[in-house]
Parts: structure tokens; sequence; C-alpha cells
């Protein structure tokens, strides 16, 4: 790939987000709300947040996924990584110290979660108590966006697998995304798959958008 | 009277001013750190750091483990501690900090890590003498702007 090429690709981009204007619509109702952030820190985010005269949990979720699951993790854990690092999402232990890292809030501590296109990178049995946990430490009626990419391949406008970006506030209706390092997705959902995900929660709302990247609000 | 400027001393080095401290990167600190003046940290705290009025800069290399309150914080290296700073916090990239912020300003560049919460202070408009209350009371004319209904700044 050519140098011009490279940088292109690393070049942030901005989008419209209904889903996003719909959350932030959510923060206008009263100051003082606890947001959580599963991206990594930065100062759009944070500078539109606070502003609100709300409080920004800086959570990196994907960062903590890493520790938690990586080869370097796991080698000292004298686990074998082996080809597919996903499997080890099933293994209770790591599991169990994933989320002593992650996700570790007391119940109803939020107003608000960002989980971006965090979720994606989970296999089964971690998405399952991720999704659970994500319930219990959001407060009654508190607002949850997540993003997913297209269940079709063969569409042409869909990114492909594994585009992951950085995800940040622009402002209160487009999105920023920086791309990040190629990371392999656990599943690919349809909205069934995601009507059933979210069944414990009251509502759940899609938007789907010009580059089928699908954006989901979900009300607790 | 000499009228000669008055000249720091050689070393750069201004007690009258407020000098800037230094832990350098083999320095290890266990326990209370008080100070009135700013301070470098490229070793290694565990306990606490308190510069009240002053500013707190912990190098590439340095590793703080500790309840942080200044004036200002700016972190190239790693804190471990919830960080109290009642003007400015700077978290440069490369850096590392995990621990709850409360302050009235944030910088964060972007590759920097941080893990916690977030609350901005602010800084509550100076009070005016208190006026001298009319004898009949005056009925309001509108609602007042509270906290948020302005929106994030554009």
């Amino acid at each position: 790939m050519s140098t011009a090429a490279s940088k292109l690709q690393s070049e942030p981009t901005s989008r419209p987000s209904n889903a996003l204007a719909e959350f932030c619509s959510s923060l206008e109702e009263r100051p003082g709300l606890a947001i959580l952030d599963f991206a990594p820190v930065n100062q759009g985010t944070i500078s539109f947040v606070t502003n609100y005269g709300h409080k920004l949990y800086a959570e990196d979720f994907l960062h903590q996924l890493d520790q938690c699951f990586g080869v370097e993790t796991l080698n000292q854990l004298g686990i074998e990584p082996g080809p597919d690092l996903l499997e080890h999402h099933a293994n209770p232990l790591l599991a169990s110290r994933f989320f002593a890292s992650a996700l570790n809030f007391t119940d109803e501590s939020f107003d608000g979660a960002l989980v971006w296109d965090s979720l994606e990178y989970l296999a089964p049995p971690l998405l399952e108590q991720a999704v659970e946990k994500l319930h219990r430490i959001l407060r009654p009626g508190a607002y949850l966006l997540a993003l997913f990419h297209a269940d079709s391949p063969f569409d042409s406008r869909a990114e492909p697998a594994g585009a992951s970006s950085s995800y940040r506030i622009q402002d209160g209706r487009t999105l920023m995304m920086t791309p990040r390092p190629y990371r392999e997705f656990a599943q690919v959902f349809n909205n069934r798959m995601l009507e059933r995900m979210f069944q414990d929660f009251g509502s759940v709302k899609f938007f789907l958008t010009r580059n089928n990247l699908r954006e989901v609000i979900v009300r607790k | 009277m000499s009228t000669l400027p008055s000249r720091p001393a050689e070393s750069g080095f201004d007690p009258a001013r407020g000098g800037t401290a230094v832990l350098g990167k083999s320095v290890i600190v266990k326990g209370q750190i008080f100070g009135r003046e700013d301070l470098t940290i490229d070793g290694e705290v565990e306990g606490t750091v308190e510069l009240q009025e002053h500013r707190l800069t912990v190098g590439p290399n340095g590793k703080v483990t500790a309840s942080v309150k200044a004036r200002e914080v700016v972190a190239l290296g790693t804190i471990h501690g919830n960080v109290e700073a009642r003007d400015k916090v700077e978290i440069r990239k490369e850096a590392k900090l995990v621990g709850d912020i409360r302050t009235a300003r944030i910088v964060i560049d972007d590759g920097a890590y941080f893990k916690g919460n977030i609350d901005i202070v602010r800084a509550e408009a100076p009070r005016v003498a208190s006026a001298p209350k009319p004898a009949v009371p005056v009925a309001p004319t509108g609602t007042s702007p509270g906290p948020g209904n302005g929106g994030p700044a554009k």
C-alpha cells in the first residue's frame, strides 16, 4: 500500500448519526448525569459530555479486552494462545479476570452508555455476560448507544469485516471515526439477534445508515 | 540601595519565586509529599502528593501511585490514583492515568490512556455583595438559566 493510501486510511472521518442525536437529546434532560464511554479517552467526547454538566467515565473497553485475552497475557498465564483468540472468551477464569476490571461498577451507576461497536468483538459467552452487566449498571430509563456492522457480506456498501474504528462525538449529530488496527469480529448480527441480545431492556430502536453500519439505541 | 536589577542565582534556581523541585528517575519515595512549589516527579512515588497552589508534573519515567492534589497536574508518565487539580489536568500522549479526575479543565492528547471518572468542576462566579433587600418582594420576571441549560459549547 502506498504511503499516501495508508495515510488516507488513518485519517479521521465524520458522519451524521441519528442514533447519536437521540442519545444526545437525553443529555439535555437534566445536568449531573453519569455517562459511560467505551472508546479510548478523547477530548471531543469529554468536552461534549462535560459541557452539559455531566460526569464521564472513560472505560476503553477494547483495551481491557486485549489486556485480558491478548497473547502476552495468555502466555503469562501458561495458556497456549492457539490460532483463534476468541475461543478464550469461553474460559471462565479469563472472563472473571476481565470483568474484575471491566464493567465493574455498582448497580444502576450510569444514566447513559456509549458502547460503540465494542460488543461485536465478544464471543457469545462473554457477550451475554457483558450485556447482563450493562443492564445491571444502567439506571432505569438510561440510554445505550451501540453500533453493529452489516450482516450482508455481499453488500458492496458494507464496511469490510474488521474495519474497526475508534469513535468520538464531534457534535450532537455527528460522529468522528478514526480507523484502528484490524480486529476480528466475533460475530455479525441481524436485527433479530440484536433484539434477543437486548431482550431484558425496555426498548430497542434501529437506525440503518448509508454504509450499513447499524446504529442501535437501547433504553432500559 | 543598589539600582541593579535583581537576578536569580547562577544555577537558575530562584527560591524567592518558588522553584521547581525534581525527583529524579532513580528516586523512590514512599509516604506523603507536601509542597509549596512546583514539583516534577520522574521517579516513583507511593502515598500522597499535595501541592495545593502549585503544579505537579509526572515525567515520562515517573510512576505515581498516590492520590494527588495540586493547582495543575501534567502527566507524561503513569499515575494510579485520584487526581484533584483546581485549575487544569493535562494527560499527554503516552501517559497513563487510572483514577478519578476532579478539575476545572482537562486536556487529553490522543494516544493517552485513561480509565476513570471525569468530573469537571465549574468555577463559581464571584459573589456580588448582597444587595439590600427590597421592602416589597419583587415578582420574578423569568426563569434563570440553570446549569446545563445552555448545552455544550460549540
